[in-house]
């Protein structure tokens, strides 16, 4: 009886050893498994993105909003390129060069999103082998989007500037007021995110813009994150640079000038 | 209990299902959807062994896992277990009907979801916002895409279990 009792149990036994073992050693199978199956992905990927692109009319309608934001930016840049003489003037003066921060990007396309992403987290089709790791910031040509979570050998997990489990310090250049962007379920929802432990934050207005303030180094300073879209007494809401959940491409920001240095905003 | 072996066609048509689903798990679309493989799992474990149901949970979980952004363990571990005890569950304690299994496919993704929720999401903030918007359907999904795969699956391996 006790030997029959031993045989019935050493399969089961045998299934959860091999599930443990699976467990632990779960970068090298995801990196198998990403590297075999990535090209698969990225097709069915390349298929969903074509499904969801957008209708005619939508396109026209983000057409003419982009049409009044170019207008609006070129208004900006007219009072810019009179900073930026004026600061060229005084760098020259002092006979200083300015620090550009380099970065080394590391493009893709995403290639999953998971049913169990939350807060528009998806996979990228890069990993530890492009020179990715943990932490490294993630953009698209409009900004910031997010960080790397997780890393395997051919593909990392992307948190994003609408999850919880991000916190940003950023600026506002045109207030001078610094905070903290993270998001929250319920605001991720609505394709917002929240600046909370605010200083100067009186001064912040709806349509300023969100810099990266490089404070902690672990990202680079001084991209671009978001719009302020709200701002009350107990908090600041802001939307991110991006569209999260119709992000099809973005690269890794595998290093950077200040990576990892601690210091304090400006 | 079921204990005749898998006929290869059926093992085939198993693993064209996994594959089938896992595609369509990964696709990055930007709203809920089902766990597809987990409703497979779930809904063929009633049919086969308690071996064979619990080593196809840990293939359903692992690939689960994998095509997830939280590494291999949770759902790998959690799925494994669910389908040992949802198949000791029809085999031994309760009668192996569609109704048994329609109430138990529900606990088993209430389950799976729930613990995920419980251990990695309950201490965020607006964790509650979270389940009964996002998890709570997920689970629903979950669920009733159990319900199409029980039926094609049991179609699949009657004929087994009657020699045809």
């Amino acid at each position: 009886m006790k030997r029959q009792t031993r045989g019935a149990l050493r399969v089961p036994l045998l299934i959860l050893a091999l599930v443990f073992t699976a467990c632990t050693f779960g970068g090298v199978l995801s990196g198998g498994f990403n590297t075999l199956f990535g090209s698969i992905a990225e097709q069915t990927a390349a298929a969903a993105a074509a499904w969801n692109r957008p209708s005619d009319d939508a396109l026209l309608s983000e057409n003419r909003r982009l049409t009044e934001e170019n207008s609006r930016l070129k208004a900006a840049l007219a009072g810019y390129a009179e900073a930026k003489d004026e600061n060229e003037k005084l760098w020259r003066f002092y006979d200083m060069k300015k620090d550009t921060p380099a970065l080394s990007l590391k493009p893709a396309a995403v290639l999953r999103r998971g049913a169990d992403d939350d807060c528009g987290a998806f996979t990228l089709g890069v990993g530890e082998a492009d020179g990715v790791s943990v932490n490294d910031p993630v953009v698209t040509e409009n900004g910031l989007i997010g960080r790397v979570t997780r890393v395997d050998a051919a593909a990392c997990s992307v948190s994003t500037v609408l999850s919880p489990d991000l916190s940003v310090s950023v600026t506002d250049r045109q207030s001078g007021g610094s905070g903290v962007l993270s998001g929250t379920a319920a605001l991720a929802d609505s394709g917002r995110t929240a600046v909370t432990l605010l200083s100067g934050s009186s001064k912040m207005k709806t349509g300023d813009f969100l810099y990266t303030s490089g404070a902690g180094g672990v990202y680079p300073k001084n991209l671009f994150v978001g719009t302020i879209t709200e701002v009350s007494q107990e908090r600041v809401l802001a939307k991110p640079c991006e569209d999260i959940g119709a992000v099809t491409f973005a690269a890794v920001i595998t290093d950077f000038s200040g990576k990892g240095v601690p210091h304090l905003a400006d | 209990m079921p204990t005749e072996p898998l006929l290869p066609r059926q093992i085939a048509a198993l693993l064209a299902q996994t594959a089938l689903l896992a595609l369509l798990q990964s696709l990055p679309l930007p709203f809920d959807r089902p766990q597809l493989l987990v409703s497979l799992a779930v809904s063929v474990t009633g049919m086969l062994s308690l071996n064979a149901a619990m080593g196809f949970g840990a293939v359903c979980g692992v690939l689960t896992d994998l095509l997830g952004s939280n590494g291999v363990g949770c759902g790998a571990v959690a799925l494994t277990l669910l389908c040992a005890a949802l198949s000791h569950l029809l085999h031994g304690v309760l009668q192996n009907r569609f109704l048994t299994l329609l109430s138990l496919s529900l606990g088993a993704a209430a389950l799976f979801h729930g613990s995920y929720w419980l251990f990695f999401r309950a201490l965020q903030p607006e964790s509650g916002y979270l389940f009964f918007f996002h998890y709570l359907p997920r689970i629903l999904l979950t669920w009733l895409a159990a319900l199409p795969l029980y039926a094609v699956n049991t179609r699949l391996l009657r004929r087994r279990k009657h020699g045809r």
